[in-house]
């Protein structure tokens, strides 16, 4: 599809949701991640003008449990409706619209490059409130009514571990580290907790960020029912650091302030224990994303040297599992 | 008689200085391909990396395995044994020697991937 006639698809589509001419300009791709791709563009209707996105699905196959983007959409939009900072859904693509599936939503100013935002003395302010915006927005996604997301998948934790270690396993290779690792969530395993909606994807580099802090949260796919402590430990995973291995929290935060400002909106006691469970679950998922990523790669599904380069990022998963055991 | 020089590893370090300081400047104004060229600068160094250090590498874990498991093997029949031990609970998580092992391991493997990586450095004090 060339952008001409993306922009012509785009203007029917936003046309026929808002029941007037929609003329569409400054289309550009903004990513292209493994997962989807962004578009940027102005939609210009009845004296208005509006920034927006269109979030289009990739047309391979996802990681294991990933929603397609109808639900998406529905879990984004369900969060707005709690009081989560995201963008708000402005269309679900329908199949006859030729777009893909994918959806159209609000497009909020802000960086999102978690290296900019570490690095740049702009982001300063905002640094210091990230920790503490994160337990609040956290707290704020726990809390929306699961009424409002019953499309969703759930899992225990025993199911959520097996279905993990059956991807692992599926991919045959040799990683006594992980072995170890599935061993030790199994030993360890935290009572049930309260079902909540999970964002399953809550970390550095899916927050839009300005010189105030937190603007909005992307990429709701990954959104099931689960242990809310989930999302806790994967926002310290150190991959999402940057580099700062010192800054718990996103590289940005430090631990107290993630879980005091948790607990005072959500009135959910944290267990660092548990927190370390979730974040030990989450190096490692990570690492299989990395083992599914080059996968796709290697069975020459979708060949690409950065998928292939990935697949040597599975030793720092490796590595960080040991120095959380080990710690 | 040995291959010719360029040794592999110089083979790899010839393609790794073109591509940083003939192509990438090049390519400033199209986003994509200087991420894809970058990815790829990073994937020969690991290539020379794992050419300089990799028999080193092999030689080490068939070691710390073999001392782990008591027995000698290939790396295939070393991994495939300490697996099997640790799914079926013969191999205590607990066990120092154990920990120590994998960290080890881990910690060579990343000297050859990313030795820029952060937990590479903290924990071999490298700031």
């Amino acid at each position: 599809m060339d952008t001409e006639d993306l922009q012509q698809k785009l203007a029917a589509v936003l046309a026929q949701q808002l029941g007037c001419t929609v003329t569409i300009s400054e289309l550009v791709k903004l990513t292209g991640g493994a997962a989807a791709q962004t578009w940027r563009f102005n939609a210009a209707f009845a004296e208005k003008c509006l920034p927006l996105v269109m979030r289009l699905a990739h047309d391979g196959e996802q990681f294991d449990g990933a929603l397609d983007k109808k639900s998406e959409a529905l879990v984004q939009g369900a969060a707005v409706e709690s009081g989560v900072p995201a963008a708000n859904i402005l269309a679900v693509l329908e199949p006859a619209a030729g777009l893909g599936e994918g959806y159209i939503m609000a497009y909020i100013e802000g960086e999102t490059i978690p290296q900019k935002i570490l690095g740049q003395s702009r982001f300063q302010v905002a640094r210091s409130n990230m920790a503490k915006q994160c337990g609040e927005i956290l707290a704020t996604i726990h809390a929306v009514p699961l009424s409002d997301v019953s499309l969703l998948p759930q899992y225990s934790v025993p199911q959520q571990i097996q279905r993990l270690k059956n991807n692992f396993l599926s991919y045959g290779e040799q990683l006594p580290v992980f072995h170890y690792a599935f061993k030790w969530l199994e030993e360890r395993m935290p009572a049930d907790a309260d079902s909540c909606l999970v964002h399953g994807d809550f970390r550095h580099g899916n927050l839009i960020v300005n010189e105030q802090g937190i603007a909005a949260i992307l990429d709701w796919e990954m959104a099931h029912i689960g242990n809310p402590m989930e999302d806790l430990g994967w926002l310290c995973v150190n991959s999402w650091r940057f580099g700062r291995s010192d800054l718990p929290v996103g590289g940005f935060g430090i631990r107290e302030d993630l879980y005091a400002a948790y607990e005072k909106k959500s009135g959910r006691a944290v267990s660092p224990d548990v927190v370390t469970f979730w974040e030990l679950y989450g190096v490692l998922k990570w690492g299989i994303i990395c083992l599914y990523q080059t996968h796709v790669h290697l069975i020459g599904k979708e060949r690409s040297v950065e998928r292939a380069a990935i697949g040597r990022r599975v030793s720092e998963c490796e590595l960080d599992i040991m120095d959380l055991i080990a710690a | 008689m040995p291959i010719n020089r360029p040794k592999d590893a110089e083979l790899v370090q010839s393609v790794i200085e073109y591509l940083s300081e003939t192509l990438k400047p090049q390519l400033v104004d199209n986003k994509a391909l200087y991420y894809n060229t970058l990815v790829a600068i990073n994937v020969l160094k690991i290539v020379e990396r794992s050419l300089l250090q990799g028999d080193e590498y092999s030689k080490r874990e068939t070691e710390l395995l073999g001392q782990l498991l008591k027995t000698e093997g290939t790396l295939d029949e070393l991994n495939e044994m300490l697996i099997a031990q640790i799914d079926n609970g013969e191999q205590s998580l607990e066990n120092k020697q154990l920990i120590e092992t994998l960290l080890d391991i881990s910690m060579a493997k990343v000297a050859i991937d990313n030795p820029k990586y952060s937990t590479y450095k903290k924990l071999s004090n490298i700031s």
